[in-house]
């Protein structure tokens, strides 16, 4: 019997082997073994750039969207929330697509920049490489915060060390002064030379103007634009039109571009082109254009005579000649609500509709843009600006000129603050929203946005309360998951 | 071959001895080298005694030794017999080989009595006292169900009809406190079982254990099945401790008898199968009526184009009606082979069974294949070994049926009737969707996605009996599954979104599982009191390896032979694939005490070690301790026991803990997060994706509960009743985070508490003492869910359930778990003067863009305007009743029997009311139901008017939304016949033949597709209910064929 004994011994033997047995370890990395080598540096680095590619945000719906809110376009599909927003008549932000999504991808940009920033400065690596990966970092972050301040204002600040920052919104003037932060030192960490997708020096000092700009620091602006501007790295190209195809989309005149390839997000061409472009008069993919975003005809019409950019950026069905799918004719496309689109990124198809995603880089941030707010930065420090828009500022004729003249527009010896309205809205339409942003940082929105006769259903009348609108409504799904600690801008539903 | 069998242990033995403590290996060897034994046992069976024909005689009592006339002596596996007289005397001449004698009568529990050399034989036949000798699985043992302390509620394989897909199908209805949640009627697709209500934010399925092994039955093929118990309460599932908090669930599968003959059955059924209900769609006019109206509603000038539309005749024609094309009558049919019987010492059971199950929406089907065997041997007396096998193919074609913006069910109901099927099928163009649903048919066609696995496992075990007091058990399972899901996407010419490119991803999973179990037990009666105890240890490991290969595009020829990677154009995605492991130690003990069958007492302990939890949290101790008293057996009661045959009262408090979470919680990990476009390639980026909670530990369950049993006139009806309180804490919420943390998964953290409180109960009426028996019985649960408090600083609620972006489901303190969460409808504004009078305090109107026919919402929280802030619990997705009724009957060879289920006090959120009843733009169609609509000559208080621009957000989720989701439904009706013998070819002992409908009534308010939607959509935990257009149910019509050999 004694041999029967055998199973309990070997049950007592077993209770000896608990703890190694109860060990198992991730098959991913962990923090105690990432951060080692220059490549994981990298490639943390490309896991910040990530984000930005998703459907709805910098490669997206959300950067179309912006346009929406202006007078130059509008929501041409049916996101209902967000179409309330863009008529100023929304209590609240339950949009639960493009607004939400972007909102989630900027951070997971901010917050990936931040483990960056965190932890490439005690790495063993080439200097100069640590360096850029530490400008672009710094670049994306502030680039992210930048696009989030301008629509919600003072916003959750992301601390590697402290969570409990990202559960409160930090103010307005803290989040502003970050994001310079942010800039000036990628300013002097970036180099002039940079590679695709990714900004250099003129990304970083171009973003550092446009950020002055906004919070009325004009000469800073002025310094920080000229800064590019001087460097003599960066040209307008000949062709506006051309700026936006794929044999250009990493010219020098693109500051910083976010790099796509075909197959993957970013997907901005498919999302402007028009649905149904030739109606039957000849072949095409049928439904594929997503026609988010259309532009309005008072857009169409706004352009001045010889305006080179109206080709480039907008097309009138029955009027309008455009190629597309391998044939050159007059545009259809019966689905958009207004008569007119946007046909900017357009040129991928013209050959051939391929997928969703044409692989064209997205301009996040241009040459042209800097220009003009070298420009305005010049005019706001010579009497000029929103306040007294017919005084003409010859000393701003420069920087203004290379943009409109480019254009095929006559050189205005002295521009007025009039010129640089017309000229920001007409070069940089449907590029992420700087016509809505512009209006309200110069305090113009309510006049321009208040006057406008409606038009079709699509855009109806709309009331800018500057004291309300100039902010989007915070979006509520983050009131609610802080409970309660992320506050709503004011004058909406549930603001404090 | 028979030397095998007996030699072997021998070898056995001497090895044990000299290699002593190596016994996994030696387990190993044994499970293997049983593959050599099977044919000695399988093939001939052990001939027992023989002897020349003789007679035998004999005289059947009953208890009280009164003599039985008329009852039924016969030999077994003949049809050589003979009845008692009536002196209760008989008198049989058996053949040579005959072995056992088979001695019935109606109202006693049939005995078999196995012949020896004596020529008499007297019989003393029990009464049956339905159930209460019954011998209960429960963990690691089995106890008479008369003993049972705790809740437990069992099931026998009579009890389940029709047809079952699976085990857990084959169980709804037939247990108190078990509810089966049905999530969609697709072939194959999962159901979900829930004990006594959700006790956990997280996964809350139970704890599933074949054959004493833990594991998964989602494979299992129903006819295995020899018996099934639930551990409802802490005390009897404590034996599990650490995985016993959702209840668990014990399978025991067939096996074959010792000293029988082989036995072959073979059943099948064949059942055509169609949707219980035909939903619709409006026809091309009614259309053009509806949005015509909108847009006039609407003030859209007819100069628009929108309006060229309706104004072309051709858009009139109704050309499709897309349920018909979608839905078809499908097939079902099972075939089940096996083959059982034993030796002296030994016995085995083979089994094979087919399901072939061919959905009612068109390319949809599952096939499943299941190979079983099992055998014990007693090798040497008292050391018995056994094992069991087995093998599982699944093939399962999986088509799109409920996305929100992709499923079938929907795109049928909102695509265009004047839109045709085919645009110009020699070309194989699809009519075009107008809005972002695809052409269902093309939708069909051109997914071509189909899963395959493969499920290979077993145990071996030996055990030994020592003193006739120890058993001692060593018991080792394995399990091997290997998965692979190939999806292949065809191009569909103007099939919609989505189906304009060629995609092909595949992915494979492969599972390794093993458990080991050691378990000492012992048994003794002495004088009055018996006393029973176990004590054991259990390990066990499982790795999960996957690889997804990423998705490969631009096949230049899709033909279904060319749809493998190497016919790929372009590979634009990286693969990827992880693995998972998790290991679990625990150490168990069990005594039980009773005193002369009348005063019952239990106490069970665990401890158990989860790798899941970081190394100071990782164990948890899980007691229980139960009681009952059997109050008929008191000498006081004795008067009583002709009317009360048997009354017990039974009590019990225990403690169980839950770790069904995701591995490595307390590691933040930092994976690869999408391949960004960097330097013109594909660039591997990583980054953190979710934090790490270093604090994390066990969630706990305390439950209570208190149970009566009781039977009346000798037990023929019986009630039992058990009331329970089951608080569950520290429970691992994973709280939604902001957004501004940047990760996009959150941690889990302890926190929160849930409170269960509710009851089971009981009926059974059997009176099976004539020729016409029959049999009643009826369940009935109810439980109250509370979620009595997050925990979590700051956070008052989680939003759960998207639906289209917009979440309409709620965990919030105070409130059952999982209700939906929209605005009151409050009714339709019928004129002007009723939206001036909408005001607020400060008598803005509350609903300014209202215009007559709008919907009026109610302002809840009375700030003046709508808002999501004035969203409420507009019901519970979970039910709060759910009862059965079961009823059998036979005379003579006839037998019928109907099973009913149903449900009360559940909510759905009818996703298809956005579209079939409001209008989301002019691209998509509406159902009938919007005909109803308001307008100012034919008010309706219910249905809103028609508008696209829809300024007063009547699409807002409201109690518009909601519907009661109450049903009853008769889920099997069953007519058989068993041929008498005499008229059956000698060769078979049993021929039944039957007809089944299944669901062939259903009643229900519900007006979507099925009432059964349960969480078809990923959000399984806590949220039933959110129909997306889920796979109905279907309506079948069933024959089969039970034969026996």
């Amino acid at each position: 019997m004694k041999k029967y004994f055998a199973f309990l011994v070997i049950i007592v033997a077993l209770a000896s082997c608990g703890k190694d047995f109860l060990n198992n370890e991730p098959h991913e990395f962990t923090d105690a073994v990432f951060w080692k080598t220059a490549d994981q540096a990298e490639s943390a680095l490309a896991g910040v750039y990530s984000p930005l590619q998703d459907e709805e945000a910098l490669g997206g719906e959300d950067w179309c969207g912006m346009e929406a809110f202006s007078d130059n376009g509008y929501m041409n599909d049916n996101y209902s929330d967000y179409i309330s927003m863009t008529e100023f008549k929304a209590t609240q932000n339950i949009e639960g697509d493009l607004d939400r999504w972007a909102y989630v991808s900027y951070y997971k940009t901010i917050k990936r920049a931040g483990d960056v920033l965190a932890n490439v400065p005690g790495m063993t690596m080439d200097e100069a490489q640590k360096q850029r990966i530490l400008g672009e970092a710094n670049f994306l972050q502030a680039f992210s915060y930048f696009q989030l301040a301008a629509r919600y204002g003072g916003l959750p600040l992301y601390d590697a060390k402290n969570s409990a920052s990202s559960l409160v919104r930090a103010t307005e003037e803290k989040t502003w002064e970050v994001i310079e932060a942010d800039l000036v030192a990628a300013t002097g960490q970036l180099a002039w030379d940079h590679k695709e997708g990714r900004p250099g020096l003129g990304a970083a000092y171009g973003l550092l103007a446009k950020v002055y700009a906004y919070r009325g620091k004009w000469n800073e602006a002025k310094t920080a634009a000229e800064m590019v501007i001087n460097s003599n790295r960066h040209a307008l190209h000949t062709d506006y039109a051309a700026v936006f195809t794929m044999e250009n989309e990493n010219i020098s005149e693109i500051l910083w571009g976010l790099g796509a390839r075909v197959g993957e997000y970013p997907i901005t061409p498919v999302l402007m082109l028009p649905n149904n472009v030739w109606n039957g008069t000849h072949p095409e993919p049928l439904g594929e254009g997503w026609r988010l975003v259309s532009a309005t005809n008072a857009f169409y019409n706004a352009y001045q005579a010889g305006d080179t950019r109206k080709a480039a950026t907008v097309a009138k069905r029955g009027v309008d000649v455009v190629t597309y799918n391998g044939s050159t004719d007059v545009l259809q496309a019966p689905n958009n609500q207004s008569d007119v689109v946007c046909i900017k990124y357009m040129s991928p198809y013209a050959e051939e509709y391929s997928s969703w995603a044409a692989g064209l880089n997205v301009p996040a941030l241009r040459y042209s843009d800097i220009l003009l707010i070298d420009a305005e930065a010049i005019m706001m420090l010579n009497g000029g600006g929103p306040a007294s828009r017919t005084t003409g500022v010859a000393a701003a004729a420069v920087p203004f000129n290379l943009v409109r003249t480019r254009a095929g527009l006559p050189a205005i010896a002295s521009p007025n603050f009039n010129n640089l309205m017309y000229e920001r809205k007409m070069e940089l339409a449907f590029e992420g929203g700087d016509r809505h942003f512009d209006l309200v940082r110069w305090g113009l929105a309510a006049e321009v946005y208040n006057s406008l006769p409606a038009e079709g259903t699509y855009k109806p009348v709309r009331t800018f309360n500057p004291a309300i609108h100039k902010l989007m409504p915070y979006p509520q799904r983050e009131i609610d998951n802080s409970g309660g600690s992320i506050t709503q801008n004011p004058g909406y539903s549930g603001a404090r | 071959m028979k030397k095998i069998g007996c030699y072997f242990p021998e070898s056995f033995q001497r090895a044990f001895i000299r290699k002593g403590m190596n016994a996994l290996k030696i387990t190993l060897l044994i499970f293997l080298t049983s593959a050599f034994n099977m044919a000695a046992f399988g093939g001939t069976p052990d001939s027992g005694q023989q002897g020349v024909q003789r007679k035998i005689a004999g005289l059947v009592t009953d208890s009280k030794g009164l003599p039985i006339t008329g009852a039924t002596v016969t030999v077994k596996g003949t049809s050589v017999g003979a009845l008692t007289d009536v002196r209760g005397r008989y008198e049989v001449a058996i053949p040579d080989k005959a072995e056992i004698l088979v001695i019935s009568f109606i109202g006693m529990k049939p005995q078999e009595v196995r012949i020896g050399v004596s020529s008499i034989v007297d019989v003393m036949l029990a009464e049956e006292t339905f159930g209460l000798d019954e011998v209960v699985v429960i963990g690691y043992g089995t106890q008479k169900k008369a003993d049972i302390t705790g809740a437990v509620s069992t099931v026998q394989p009579d009890k389940l009809q029709g047809i079952n897909q699976s085990v857990s199908h084959a169980i709804q209805g037939t247990m108190s406190g078990v509810t089966v949640i049905q999530n969609s009627g697709q072939p194959g697709s999962g159901v979900e079982i829930r004990i006594r209500g959700a006790g956990s934010i997280n996964d809350n399925s139970p704890l599933y254990v074949v054959d004493g092994i833990i594991g998964s039955i989602s494979n299992l093929n129903p006819a295995d099945i020899e018996s099934m118990s639930v551990l409802k309460d802490a005390a009897s599932a404590a034996i599990y401790g650490s995985r016993g908090a959702n209840g668990v669930v014990i399978v025991t599968t067939k096996k074959g008898k010792r000293g029988e003959k082989a036995t072959v059955t073979y059943n099948t059924s064949q059942g055509i199968q169609q949707a219980w209900r035909r939903p619709s769609s409006l026809t091309a006019e009614e259309r053009n009526l509806i949005h015509k109206e909108a847009l006039t509603n609407d003030g859209t000038p007819t100069s628009e184009s929108i309006w060229d539309y309706y104004n072309n005749p051709t858009n009139a024609i109704t050309r499709t009606d897309w349920f018909d094309e979608i839905f078809r009558s499908g097939y079902i049919s099972t075939n089940d082979l096996s083959i059982s019987g034993g030796t002296q010492t030994s016995n085995y059971a083979f089994s094979l069974g087919v399901l072939n199950d061919n959905g009612i929406i068109k390319n949809s089907s599952y096939k499943r294949y299941n190979i079983r065997f099992n055998s014990q041997h007693e090798i040497v007396k008292n050391l018995t070994f056994g094992e069991n096998i087995s093998l599982v193919f699944t093939d399962q074609n999986i088509i799109e049926a409920s996305g929100s913006y992709d499923g079938v069910l929907s795109a049928a109901l909102f695509n265009m009737r004047n839109t045709p099927v085919w645009e110009d099928q020699s070309k194989g163009i699809y009519g075009l969707p107008t809005g972002d649903f695809p052409n269902p048919v093309a939708s069909l066609n051109s997914r071509d996605n189909v899963s395959k696995n493969t499920t290979a496992g077993g145990n071996a075990y030996l055990e030994y009996k020592l003193l006739d007091l120890f058993t001692i058990k060593t018991d080792f399972g394995y399990n091997w599954g290997f998965g692979k899901n190939k999806n292949f996407k065809a191009i569909a010419l103007n099939g919609g979104r989505g189906l304009n490119q060629n995609t092909l991803g595949e992915s494979y999973g492969l599972s390794n599982t093993w458990i080991w179990n050691n378990t000492i037990s012992f048994d003794k009666r002495f004088s009055k009191h018996h006393v029973a105890g176990l004590a054991g240890m259990s390990m066990e490991k499982g790795l999960y390896e996957w690889t997804n290969t990423g998705t490969a595009k631009d096949f230049s020829n899709q033909d279904p032979a060319l749809r493998y990677f190497n016919n790929a154009g372009t590979f634009p995605e990286h693969p990827s694939g992880s693995a998972d492991d998790y290991s679990l130690l625990s150490y168990f003990g069990r005594l039980s005490y009773e005193f002369a069958d009348k005063y019952l007492f239990a106490a069970n302990i665990r401890a158990d070690g989860s790798s899941k939890f970081p190394e100071d949290k990782r164990w948890g101790i899980f007691p229980s301790v139960s009681g009952g008293w059997r109050i008929s057996k008191e000498n006081f009661f004795e008067n009583m026991r002709d009317v009360i045959s048997d009354l017990k009262i039974r009590g019990s408090w225990g403690q169980l803990g839950n770790d069904k979470i995701r591995n490595y919680e307390y590691y933040s990990t930092i994976t690869t997060v999408g391949s960004p476009t960097l330097d013109g390639s594909a660039f591997t980026a990583y980054a953190q994706n979710r934090f790490a909670n270093t604090e994390i530990k066990w969630e706990v369950t305390t439950q209570t509960n208190i149970g009566i049993d009781m039977g009346f006139m000798k037990d023929k009806l019986y009630f039992t009743a058990d009331y329970f309180d089951k608080e569950t804490s520290d429970i691992l919420v994973q709280v939604p985070l902001v957004s501004s943390l940047g990760v996009g998964v959150a941690p889990y953290q302890n926190s929160g508490q849930v409170s269960n409180k509710g009851f089971d109960l009981g009926l059974s009426y059997r009176n099976r003492d004539k020729e016409f028996k029959y049999e009643l019985s009826a369940n009935l649960s109810h439980v109250v869910n509370e979620l009595v408090t997050l925990g979590v600083a700051g956070a008052k609620e989680i939003f759960t359930a998207d639906y289209k972006n917009t979440m309409v489901g709620r965990i919030a303190q105070g409130e059952p778990i999982g209700h939906f969460y929209v605005l009151n409808m409050v009714g339709i504004f019928q004129n002007q003067a009723e939206i001036d009078s909408y005001k607020s305090s400060s008598g803005a109107r509350i609903q300014p863009a209202a215009v007559p026919g709008d919907i009026k919402f109610e302002d809840r929280n009375g700030d003046g305007q709508i808002s999501a802030d004035d969203r409420f619990n507009a019901g519970n997705s979970f039910p709060t009743l759910t009862y059965s009724l079961n009823a059998t009957a036979d005379y003579k060879g006839w037998d019928a029997s109907m099973l009913l289920i149903g449900s009360q006090g559940n909510s759905i959120f009818n996703g298809l009311t956005l579209g079939g009843t409001i209008m989301q733009g002019t691209s998509y169609n509406n159902g009938p139901a919007i005909l109803d609509r308001w307008t100012a000559g034919k008010p309706s208080a219910t249905v809103p008017r028609v508008t696209v621009k829809d300024l007063n957000n009547n699409r807002y989720y409201s109690t518009m939304f909601i519907e009661d989701g109450s049903f009853a439904r008769v889920k099997y009706l069953t007519l058989g016949y068993t041929f008498n013998k005499g008229v059956l070819a000698t060769s078979f002992s049993h021929l039944r033949l039957y007809a089944t409908l299944q669901n062939p009534l259903t009643l229900t308010k519900y007006s979507g597709y099925d009432p059964e939607v349960g969480s078809e959509g990923g959000f399984s935990n806590n949220m039933y209910g959110v129909d997306k257009g889920a796979y109905p149910q279907a309506r079948s019509y069933i024959f089969g064929l039970n034969v026996t050999f």
